[in-house]
């Protein structure tokens, strides 16, 4: 009832505001919804429940630019499959209202933000992982000066529909150099020099190592960061640095080792061409609101993947989780297009992109062990007017053991995948598009295909029939047949078939979802 | 000038408080919070062969059943996937129709999880931190329940049996149900390792095996005997791949609603 009264009141002070002169009222809905079926061969769960719904309802109303008043309904009683227990449930989890004047700028209630790279401080919402780690409190945003913004922000961590007990508050604070120093800014160079402070409290808990000896808890755990970014034309420089005193946890087994994270990245682009160069190293960052928390929920901070998000099915079966207690990452990315009417360009140009992700244990931990490594080199060739290829091949190697905390025949899935897209535009309203893919492997479930084919009359409407299919070990088709409507802000997809067991990720962090079958819906509409 | 440091100093430092250091001789503490009373715990660990990280929360489990000597009861209970059997290694089967049942009711988020005497600890009922299973059963000890059990084994029928006594300490709680279980210890079968290795003379320790009196068990109210003391007598005919020695009957009381444990007990099969 109260959950209902408030959604009443939010609503009807939405639709006053809407009224006023010089109020904009803004929006989204996004509903996806399954009518599972049970389908043994998969192995799909079995369920009471008729429909599953991930349902989420964002409003908001601005007045000119001095103040934003939102809310969000979420309903999510009867969620998708693969979600954490606690996930379910419904409500107005999230609200703010943000005032801004001058320089600085206020918001109380719930907000996301993040302080540089996300080493010590990174609230976000990742809906399709159900990862919403808000802070419930307030931050100020400060610009007094040209090149300076300061932050400070505190609260309370929500997790799912409650808030962890502990506190969590932090500064950051950026400084553009070539605001004050005038020799960069004539010469278009950019420098930005930053520093945090994160830190939390948290009360005490029982540890026991024996039955008369426990362990005596930090409740104030704090971290920092200092970093760089110079930026010249086509060059980008980062440096990043980040590091947390003791914070013995579930992550680290209550280990009492302070925790270090350090990030470097170059990249260079001109028209034609680019390059990136990127190493990390982190050790013990795992930094949650709760010390004793597991799975998905309670992050403070967040350790960026270094690994390439996939969109071909293939080469995103085994992707790569970041790893908490440490490891070393590096990732290297070039591009290069062969303009047209050049040897290699042909009639249309010919962009070739080379990609290669290194990402192992630190030494001590296991002793070098790969924990993911994948070399991919694409090209993308427009054949005709009317024709475009695209082809990829990527050599991956996968620790299974490492990621997902199993293995069958070897931790290791060595796998060679093959992409073949090709896109054919029919005439001035229709085009086909059609996918092959190969990943031929002796480790895991062994060799799988995909193939697709899609129809689309952009911007209105696309039909695709896709399958999936494993020919090493189970001889399971996961097949799928999706049909989109989009109509100015609506959109609109039905769709029909298996979805295999797998991880779906983002950002390095990964969600087990359990294998699927039945109809899907899914509808956005933003105003 | 002045006024631009002023800013930048205040934004870099502030909010330094917040850093406790704790140097190695002060990182444990002794603690007198351990208290026996007439509390048994029961700790439920759903638990799977092909669990990787299942023969650590094993270890703990017996660490625990050493430290609290005789006031804690251990049961795994094989269910999920991790219990299934496909696969050549994987054929013996531990899992139970009453095991699966508890499992999708109770819906551990993890493998390995525990319940201990299914109370919500934190908001939640089942826990995978394996370090904190020591301190949940060390408050559930210090908490005095209002009922005892009394359990008589038998073998001198064709079948074993069990003589079960309920004694309310003042009066019976309302709505209170009373389950009694059998479990088998030491069996030998493979378990996935934390190396991912196999180990195939793997010791499966306190494996749920059966639930003798049904599913949920049975309301005191339905045995017979007075109010504030309850009698119930079963017997069970043990498959012959059951080793005897190694089996125990677990009972305990429970509330009907939530669930929550209030007193457990258990004995050898052959007394």
């Amino acid at each position: 009832m109260k959950k209902t009264y408030l959604i009443g009141v939010l609503m009807f002070i939405l639709l006053e505001l809407s009224a006023q002169k010089d109020v904009t009222v803004s929006g989204s809905l996004q509903s996806d919804i399954l009518f599972p079926e049970s389908d043994q061969s998969i192995g799909t769960e079995s369920y009471k429940e008729k429909v599953l719904t991930n349902t989420y309802l964002d409003l908001s109303a601005s007045y000119l630019n001095y103040l934003t008043v939102g809310a969000r309904l979420e309903y999510l009683e009867h969620p998708l499959p693969g979600f954490e227990k606690d996930f379910a449930g419904w409500g107005v989890p999230y609200f703010y209202a943000t005032g801004r004047y001058r320089w600085a700028e206020l918001t109380v209630g719930d907000f996301y933000d993040q302080f540089g790279n996300g080493l010590i401080f990174r609230t976000y919402e990742e809906r399709s992982l159900g990862i919403d780690n808000s802070i419930r409190g307030g931050r100020l945003l400060l610009r007094p000066l040209n090149g300076l913004r300061l932050k400070a922000l505190g609260g309370k961590q929500r997790r799912y529909w409650k808030h962890n007990d502990s506190y969590v508050w932090g500064t950051d604070a950026e400084i553009n150099i070539d605001e004050w120093l005038r020799v960069l800014s004539d010469h278009e160079a950019y420098w930005l020099l930053g520093g945090s402070y994160v830190g939390k409290h948290e009360k005490d808990e029982a540890i026991y190592i024996a039955p008369d000896k426990r362990l005596n808890l930090p409740l104030n755990v704090a971290a920092f960061d200092a970093r760089m970014q110079f930026q010249k034309g086509g060059l980008n420089l980062i440096a990043d640095y980040a590091w947390k005193i003791n914070d013995p946890s579930y992550d680290n087994g209550y280990s009492y080792d302070n925790g270090n994270a350090l990030l470097l990245s170059a990249s260079y682009s001109k028209k034609g061409m680019s390059v990136l160069l990127q190493a990390k190293r982190s050790e013990n960052m795992s930094y949650r609101s709760d010390r004793s928390m597991s799975g998905s929920s309670s992050f403070i901070n967040h350790l960026p993947a270094f690994t390439q998000q996939q969109t071909y099915t293939l080469p995103a079966l085994y992707p790569y989780a970041t790893q908490p207690l440490g490891e070393w990452a590096f990732q290297g990315e070039t591009a290069y297009n062969f303009e047209r009417n050049t040897v290699l360009g042909g009639k249309y140009g010919t962009l070739l992109k080379l990609h290669a992700s290194h990402i192992r244990s630190l030494k001590d931990e296991g002793n070098g062990e790969t924990y993911y490594q994948d070399v991919n080199v694409s090209v993308e060739k427009r054949l005709t007017e009317d024709f475009k290829l695209n082809l990829m091949y990527m050599n991956q190697r996968y620790n299974q053991r490492i990621v997902e905390g199993h293995a069958e025949n070897g931790d290791i899935i060595h796998s060679n995948i093959y992409v073949a897209e090709g896109t054919w535009q029919m005439n001035d309203k229709v085009a086909l598009r059609s996918e092959l893919q190969y990943l031929n492997t002796k480790q895991g479930e062994g060799d799988w295909m995909f193939a697709l084919v899609e129809v689309s009359w952009p911007p209105y409407l696309m039909f695709s029939v896709s399958d999936l299919y494993n020919s090493g070990v189970t001889d399971l088709h996961y097949y799928m047949g999706t049909v989109t409507f989009t109509h100015k802000a609506h959109r609109l997809q039905a769709a029909y078939g298996r979805t295999r067991a797998g991880y779906n990720c983002a950002g390095g962090v990964c969600r087990y979802v359990p294998a699927s079958k039945g109809f899907q819906l899914s509808y956005n509409f933003n105003f | 000038m002045n006024k631009r440091l002023i800013y930048i100093l205040s934004g870099i430092l502030l909010g330094f408080y917040g850093c406790d250091v704790i140097d190695e001789p002060e990182r444990v503490i002794e603690t007198d919070e351990l208290h026996f009373t007439n509390k048994v715990v029961l700790l439920e660990d759903f638990t799977g062969y092909k669990c990787l990280n299942c023969p650590t929360a094993a270890e703990e489990s017996a660490r625990l059943e050493e430290w609290f000597d005789g006031h804690l009861i251990v049961v795994s209970i094989h269910a999920g996937n991790y219990a299934n059997t496909s696969g050549t290694a994987w054929q013996t089967d531990f899992r139970t129709e009453a095991g699966e049942t508890y499992n999708e009711y109770f819906r551990p988020d993890g493998y390995p999880s525990a319940m201990t005497d299914r109370k919500s600890f934190n908001g939640t009922l089942t826990n995978s931190n394996i370090s904190t299973w020591a301190s949940q059963a060390v408050a559930r000890l210090a908490e005095v329940s209002p009922v005892s059990i009394l359990l008589t084994p038998s073998t001198a029928g064709a079948d074993p049996s069990l003589s079960v006594e309920v004694i309310a300490q003042s009066s019976m709680p309302d709505d209170t149900y009373l389950q009694v279980w059998l479990i088998e210890d030491n069996i030998v079968a493979p378990q996935l390792m934390p190396d991912n290795s196999i180990n195939y003379t793997y010791t499966h320790r306190h494996v749920f095996r059966a639930a003798v009196n049904g599913t949920w068990g049975e309301s005191l109210t339905d045995l017979p005997g007075t109010e504030n003391h309850r009698k119930g007598t079963y017997n069970y005919s043990l498959p012959s791949d059951w080793k005897p020695e190694d089996c125990s009957w677990i009972a305990f009381v429970y509330k009907g609603g939530s669930k929550e444990i209030l007193q457990s007990a258990t004995t050898d099969l052959i007394p």
